[in-house]
């Protein structure tokens, strides 16, 4: 088996793996649907949570989201992977909870700047220490929404390109050519931040 | 006004898979690979940065505390229950298809109540074809006989086309009643739900019957 075999291996082992839960759970077997959350509940909450900004209603959109897809699950023809799938209708659900919180969001994000400026007066070597995670977020949190969609689907949700593209609406090539200008415009962003 | 900015070269072309290249070399096609190999020996400092840059952020600190994964997966089974639901073409077709068909079955019912009085009383009986498999078993009556799976009345039947069956006499059709008679056996054309006859048969009816089934076979 080729080097290139073995790295592919486990991603299209977990892909059927996938679709013989959805085939078993459309053929009537509901326990198959438990699996499926066990399998993908941890990916679905992080993007979420990424989009939330609060642990709690990350928990509870993703609650959501795993009722919205049982109940779509038995019309899935696997025209998509599972995986992605699953993360679309993520990012939906995210996105409409974020239009209907807008105003509280609004007021919690003024809470969260007032108390952030607080812990970095009573504890700044805390700061200092995770000073370049904060840098890189920050980093990131400056893309355009494209590229920082595709950065995040690549780097924190370890998706293929193929699943980055079709969540970004895009196809794989233009997923490609978007991580490299999101990678180089965080080099961008960081080197201008070194040098201030 | 301000310059337009250039087009991008073939060279950048291949230089935008470069991040792509380096996170995951076998995502991309043989095409693909083979122009950002072309270019790496140029592209040495931009690979390590690139390399360090996303090593950086997947080392990134996961973002909240996880909620406690049972309970959550628990909160999710109880509130989807425990029935499958079936897709919506499922649910609106199988009904849909069942109603049809029960409509269907009441406008023949509706149509064939509605139809048999007026009816023309000379109306020609429709004609029905039933495969041989499926045809009545072998009539019963003495006056019919099973010929290649039809009842064939042998009243209705035309004496000189029964002699054409290979019988000598074939004007006179046994019934199995005359088992003494000759003429039986020599008809070749025998009621066959009645063989009755030849246990009937005395021993000089068995010897010529036997003899007749010797000559039968010589010819």
């Amino acid at each position: 088996m080729s080097v290139l075999g073995d790295l592919l291996r486990p991603v299209i082992a977990e892909g059927d793996l996938d679709r013989d839960l959805v085939a078993r759970f459309q053929a009537g077997e509901r326990i198959a649907f438990d699996q499926i959350v066990r399998r993908h509940q941890k990916g679905i909450w992080r993007i979420i949570r990424r989009y939330l900004r609060d642990d709690a209603d990350a928990a509870d959109v993703t609650q959501q989201v795993f009722v919205r897809a049982f109940k779509a699950l038995g019309g899935f023809r696997g025209a998509a992977s599972v995986r992605s799938w699953l993360y679309r209708i993520a990012i939906h659900a995210s996105l409409s909870w974020i239009r209907d919180h807008r105003r509280e969001i609004a007021t919690e994000l003024t809470e969260l700047d007032h108390g952030a400026l607080v812990a970095q007066a009573v504890a700044p070597a805390q700061i200092d220490k995770g000073r370049d995670s904060v840098r890189l977020r920050a980093a990131v949190a400056e893309l355009p929404p494209k590229q920082r969609l595709v950065l995040e689907l690549r780097v924190f949700d370890d998706l293929s390109f193929k699943e980055v593209a079709e969540l970004a609406d895009c196809s794989e090539n233009t997923a490609k050519v978007n991580f490299h200008y999101a990678v180089k415009r965080l080099r961008e962003i960081l080197g201008a931040a070194l040098e201030a | 006004m301000p310059p337009s900015k250039p087009d991008p070269t073939p060279a950048d072309l291949d230089d935008a898979l470069l991040a792509a290249y380096v996170d995951g070399v076998g995502e991309l096609t043989t095409a693909e690979r083979r122009a950002v190999e072309a270019r790496l020996p140029a592209l040495g400092a931009e690979v390590e940065a690139t390399r360090g840059l996303l090593a950086a952020l997947r080392d990134l600190p996961g973002e909240g505390e996880e909620p406690r994964w049972t309970e959550l997966a628990a909160r999710i089974a109880a509130e989807v229950g425990d029935r499958v639901p079936r897709p919506w073409w499922r649910r609106i077709l199988v009904p849909a298809t069942a109603a049809l068909a029960l409509a269907a079955c009441a406008a023949v019912l509706v149509h064939a109540r509605a139809g048999s009085p007026g009816a023309p009383p000379d109306a020609a009986p429709m004609a029905v074809i039933v495969p041989a498999h499926l045809a009545p078993a072998a009539p019963a009556s003495d006056d019919t006989v099973w010929l290649d799976g039809q009842a064939v009345e042998l009243g209705a039947l035309d004496p000189s086309a029964l002699a054409e069956l290979g019988g000598d006499r074939g004007d006179r059709v046994d019934r199995g009643d005359d088992a003494d008679d000759d003429d039986v056996i020599a008809g070749a054309l025998l009621p066959t739900p009645d063989l009755a006859w030849v246990d009937d048969l005395d021993a000089a009816g068995l010897a010529v019957a036997d003899r007749w089934l010797v000559d039968r076979k010589g010819t």
